[in-house]
């Protein structure tokens, strides 16, 4: 952990200012200041080469991130060397062209219901670009994990109504209070999300029983399980951009109702679909609209 | 331990050398020495992104790390960018200021942590699948360190599961389950022994303190000395399973029980949140899954043997179990920390 001396340090950093241009001295020389005629020796002097070359034979090789920071390096050692920057920035709109790329083939492949390669593709386009949510989002399974469903409430819904609908048991309406806490007394209010869990409530596919104690443990099977387990989850993305596609579709065609439908259906799957939720506001607000014009 | 990708203080490094303070003064300065009449050479210099250091006699990755990153034990991160090897003095050593690698992923693949489940330890005796021998735990715990490996607290899990921070590319979790006395009168010498902190997962109703299972005051003891103390329900029931007679509703509050209640237990008798659970038998469902989630735990752990690579499910985390019939070579065969791409 970076700390103690390390915030000392860095604070100490802060009080002595923010003047003058990068790069800066580390280390405070011990004795008076130096006569200004004075000359240090250049020690970094071949730092300029040598990034240089690193660069391009990472590069070559594909290590594109690795590639960037050396040529930052040069740029750093050669602030007014425009070829060293347009290095920089040739190589910064390489990554992204690759990552944009990357992320394309992972949605085809995905909707080709490969779901493995499009795992690969999707950890491609993380390495080239770590803050793409979107990717980040799609490998890890957020908003399209195996635990919840999305419903979107309409005309009529109550909590008993829902539960019968998805469970096939009024019931289970606890459930839906429990997932999704609602002011007590409250009515639903049309078009409000609610996050249902997938009652599953049986054994465990596989399990080794270790002799002598009654532990069941799955054996894993390398990362093969891990790309295997989302499979499920694929399968619903691809199915939530189908029904967001139709929804367009129908959009186009003029048919609000039928939009609204199967975007409602894209957030069953896809909660964290980045448009369905805020196209059926827009179509409810057309709807709205076109069915009361002052 | 751990590179944070965007943690504060590196942010606030980053911000540093972006402003370009012109000179850093360490905290403290030796006595002034006679005046010189020419410049001492520079020996670092830094960028938003980086520092170039020139290095001198007796460096080392460790004091590199001190020096420039504030934290000694941050070694890995400098020589898993550079090479194992420092380069002589008077060569430059390049510093990256923020993770290189966040989740462990690689153009050739991407890392994976193996979590180590132990539930009993005993001096001597016969073992069994659920009771490792004490010189067989110290013999793989001293395999650990001659090997590179860094044991790391679930904390540093999390945020690697979470792929903003870089973890050093052998890491190892170790956890305990249930609550047996011998974790504190056999694991806990071993373990301080090496400096490796621990999660120890309870089940509350074990805590009774007998000659076989912990008290709370020894709970208490661990907690305050490197264990992390976690939750592993109240009764240890099965949770993914609904028993024939139970109804849903019951079950469902069954499970609500053992997963809050055992939370407010440990939080009453250590003083400290639970944010982990392990699911007795590594037993779940989507249903239990949710709830977990639902109820503010940030990460929950089954026992399927595999390590774990960045992209888990938060509330599916694998855990390999450690059994006491194992041999060396089967322990280490549970310690895989990369997986190649092309390796399916």
């Amino acid at each position: 952990m970076i700390a103690g001396k390390g915030c000392l340090v860095l604070a100490a950093a802060l009080l002595a200012g923010c003047a003058g241009a990068i790069p800066v001295r580390v280390e405070r020389p011990t004795g008076n200041a130096p006569s200004p005629a004075a000359e240090a020796p250049d020690l970094f002097r071949g730092v300029p080469g040598k990034y240089r070359e690193l660069a391009d034979s990472v590069e070559r090789a594909g290590d594109l991130r690795r590639a960037l920071l050396y040529r930052k390096v040069v740029e750093g050692f050669a602030p007014d060397d425009a070829d060293a920057r347009g290095q920089v920035e040739r190589l910064k709109r390489k990554i992204r062209g690759q990552a944009d790329r990357h992320y394309l083939a992972a949605l085809a492949l995905e909707k080709n219901g490969e779901s493995a390669k499009a795992m690969r593709e999707f950890l491609a386009v993380l390495l080239l670009d770590p803050d793409n949510e979107a990717a980040l989002r799609r490998v890890k399974n957020e908003g399209a994990g195996l635990e919840f469903r999305f419903w979107t409430v309409r005309e009529g819904d109550t909590l008993r109504k829902i539960a019968g609908e998805v469970y096939r048991d009024p019931d289970k309406e606890f459930l839906i209070a429990y997932f999704n806490p609602l002011p007590k007394g409250s009515l639903l209010s049309v078009g409000t999300g609610l996050r249902l869990p997938d009652v599953d409530t049986g054994p465990p596919a596989t399990t080794e029983k270790a002799p002598g104690y009654s532990h069941p443990v799955k054996e894993g099977n390398g990362h093969r399980n891990a790309v295997e387990r989302k499979e499920d989850a694929g399968r619903k993305l691809r199915e939530a951009d189908a029904h967001y596609a139709a929804g367009i579709r129908r959009f186009l065609a003029e048919d609000l109702d039928g939009a609204i439908r199967e975007w409602e259906k894209t957030l069953s799957l896809d909660p964290a679909h980045p448009k369905a939720r805020t196209d059926i506001e827009k179509a409810r607000r057309l709807k709205g609209r076109i069915e009361s014009p002052k | 331990m751990r590179a944070r990708g965007l943690s504060p203080l590196l942010l606030l490094s980053i911000l540093i050398w972006g402003c370009a303070g012109p000179e850093i003064r360490p905290p403290a300065l030796p006595p002034p020495a006679p005046p010189v009449t020419t410049a001492p050479p520079t020996t670092a210099r830094g960028f938003p992104d980086f520092i170039v250091a020139i290095v001198r006699p007796g460096d080392s990755y460790s004091s590199l790390a001190a020096k420039y990153l504030g934290d000694r034990s941050m070694d890995w991160f400098l020589s898993e960018f550079n090479g194992n090897t420092l380069p002589a003095p008077g060569q430059d050593v390049l510093i990256p200021l923020a993770s290189y690698a966040p989740g462990g992923l690689w153009p050739t693949g991407y890392q994976t942590v193996p979590v180590l489940t132990y539930h009993k330890l005993s001096r001597n005796g016969i073992p069994d699948a659920m009771t490792v021998r004490e010189a067989d735990f110290e013999a793989q715990m001293r395999f650990l360190r001659e090997n590179g490996y860094r044991v790391l607290p679930l904390d540093d899990l999390f945020e690697f599961l979470r792929f903003r921070r870089q973890i050093p590319a052998r890491s190892v979790v170790i956890t305990f389950d249930d609550g047996w006395r011998s974790v504190y009168d056999i694991a806990w010498p071993i373990l301080k022994k090496y400096g490796y902190p621990a999660t120890l997962f309870v089940y509350t109703d074990l805590i009774v303190g007998s000659r076989e299972t912990l008290s709370w005051d020894q709970v208490r003891e661990l907690s305050r000395n490197g264990f992390d103390i976690e939750g592993h329900s109240k009764t240890h029931r099965y949770l993914g399973r609904r028993e024939r007679k139970e109804s849903f509703r019951d079950y469902f509050e069954s499970v609500r029980k053992e997963i809050v209640e055992s939370a407010r237990i440990i939080l009453k008798h250590t003083g400290r949140e639970v944010k982990y659970l392990a699911y007795p038998y590594g037993d779940t469902n989507s249903l239990v899954a949710a709830m977990t989630r639902r109820e503010g735990y940030r990460l929950a752990f089954t026992v399927e043997r595999e390590s774990v690579p960045f992209f888990s499910n938060d509330y599916r985390v694998s855990r390999e179990m450690i059994y006491g019939t194992f041999t060396l070579k089967d322990f280490e065969n549970n310690l895989t920390t990369f997986h190649k791409f092309g390796s399916e």
